[in-house]
């Protein structure tokens, strides 16, 4: 069988060397990555820099006893076939680009700092030590997340957000995240840019979002229009190579840039390279760990014209679309979420009265 | 290795999760599941993170960890997928005349 190279380790890659040998994939699977192991990176923004907590995918053991190579390298180049480092040229039927993406920076006179790999975060940790005034520009999941783990670290936080963060994600109930944020910090309701006086600022921290990195398919076949274009099983335009994660755009669709997302692609590649018939597709998964609270989210949150917006008590909605679960968000409310999946990815009909109804087992409303 | 008496069947519902605590296991705290199929006792917390397994959703013989939803087999504690990469450990636990005893493994 021939063999299959992976450029980037981390959730979505590695996940395809799992998903591979789990499957039955007895060809030579070797993943190129610059870290010293497949490294997991929700944690870096929360418990890692907090504290102390295991990064690694996988035991070291894990890679010599699937016969998983692991080579501690930047792919720069590829093409129909082959994969190159600056040093090292790789040959294989099957390509598979997980190179993640790139943190977006600002032009700031004064120390920027942006989270995104275990270097970034060890340098954070160093840099936010107790009473630094640190500005953290964002208005996504990663700004308010920062924001918690900053001023449990003792520095002084303000958060600059031109919007209530992550309201795509968390529909109505971000208004709640935002009020939780703004009781803890100090919050700016402005966009940070150049025209800011910085001068009680230690440092800045710029959590603007990413861009897909794309630099080993630059000068390549391959078409990128903001991420490695593919289509819905993940194939790029040249025969044989894959894009899956961050890096990659499905055609005609926004950019994905979730945990979920990862995984989930690389489950879906797997099938792609095996030839088999892959599960239906799970409706999209976020969960974002700030002040206390554990949002989640999935499937969509924010209701079209026709759908109809449920609530059960104050922390958790639903989006329906007749008797069909669009999606939920809840706050603290974990068994929610894992009910709400089960009932869309079964295609389970609810009644809007009973999701409405905490003193309904939602356990109930799945079976 | 000690057994210890942790309630009545009936009072373990099946298909959920029920939390024993430190102080009756002698050590970590551990998690029971009753299930058509039998009964099981795994660590309670996951081995992802600082999260209940005794509160997680259980069904066709695993429990998903509530949090992130990485799921383990109540049989063997095998973990199922990511984000947990560690089997949960297990511990004897049987019905003996519809009580429960559990013998921690510590």
């Amino acid at each position: 069988m021939s063999g299959v190279i992976i450029a980037g380790g981390s959730v979505a890659g590695f996940s395809v060397a799992a998903g591979l040998r789990d499957a039955g994939f007895s060809g030579p699977i070797t993943i190129i990555d610059p870290h010293h192991t497949a490294l997991d990176r929700p944690p870096l923004s929360t418990e890692y820099l907090v504290g102390d907590v295991e990064l690694a995918l996988a035991p070291t053991e894990w890679f010599s006893d699937h016969d998983v190579t692991w080579v501690q390298d930047t792919a720069v180049r590829l093409g129909q076939g082959f994969v190159e480092t600056a040093t090292q040229r790789f040959a294989a039927d099957h390509i598979v680009i997980a190179t993640g993406a790139v943190p977006k920076t600002l032009q700031l006179d004064k120390p920027v700092y942006t989270l995104r790999n275990i270097a970034d975060a060890d340098a954070l940790r160093q840099a936010l030590s107790p009473g630094v005034n640190v500005a953290i520009a964002g208005g996504g999941l990663l700004a308010p997340e920062l924001a918690t783990s900053a001023k449990a670290l003792g520095a002084n936080v303000t958060v600059f957000t031109p919007q209530v963060p992550a309201a795509e994600i968390f529909g109505e109930l971000a208004e709640t995240l935002y009020a939780t944020m703004t009781e803890q910090v100090e919050v700016i309701e402005r966009r940070l840019t150049v025209e800011e006086n910085l001068d009680r600022f230690d440092l800045v921290i710029a959590a603007v979002g990413v861009e897909p990195n794309v630099a080993i398919a630059q000068g390549s076949k391959l078409t990128i229009d903001d991420g490695i274009v593919v289509d819905e099983a993940y194939r790029t335009n040249v025969e044989g190579i894959y894009a899956i994660g961050d890096v990659c755009r499905i055609r005609n669709q926004p950019r994905q840039d979730h945990w979920d997302h990862g995984r989930a692609s690389a489950a879906r590649v797997v099938h792609t390279i095996m030839g088999t018939e892959p599960a239906a597709p799970t409706p999209a998964w976020v969960w974002s760990d700030q002040f206390g609270h554990d949002a989640q989210a999935i499937g969509r949150v924010v209701p079209q014209a026709h759908e109809r917006l449920v609530r059960r008590g104050d922390n958790v909605i639903f989006v329906l679309d007749g008797e069909k679960l669009i999606g939920s968000a809840a706050l603290d409310e974990q068994l929610i979420i894992r009910a709400a999946t089960r009932i869309m990815t079964r295609d389970i009909a609810v009644d809007p009265a009973q999701l409405a109804d905490p003193d309904i087992p939602i356990r109930r409303l799945t079976r | 290795m000690t057994r210890i008496d942790i309630g009545a069947e009936e009072d373990f519902p099946l298909e959920e999760g029920v939390y024993i605590g430190h102080e009756k296991t002698g050590g970590e705290p551990i998690a029971v599941f009753r299930t058509d199929e039998g009964i099981y006792a795994l660590n309670d917390r996951c081995t992802h993170g600082n999260y209940s397994l005794s509160e997680g959703w259980v069904e066709d013989g695993t429990v998903e960890c509530p949090k992130h939803a990485s799921s383990f087999c109540l049989a063997n504690g095998k973990v199922l997928n990511l984000p947990a990469t560690e089997d949960a450990p297990t511990h004897t636990v049987e019905v003996v005349d519809g009580r429960v005893l559990l013998t921690p493994q510590f």
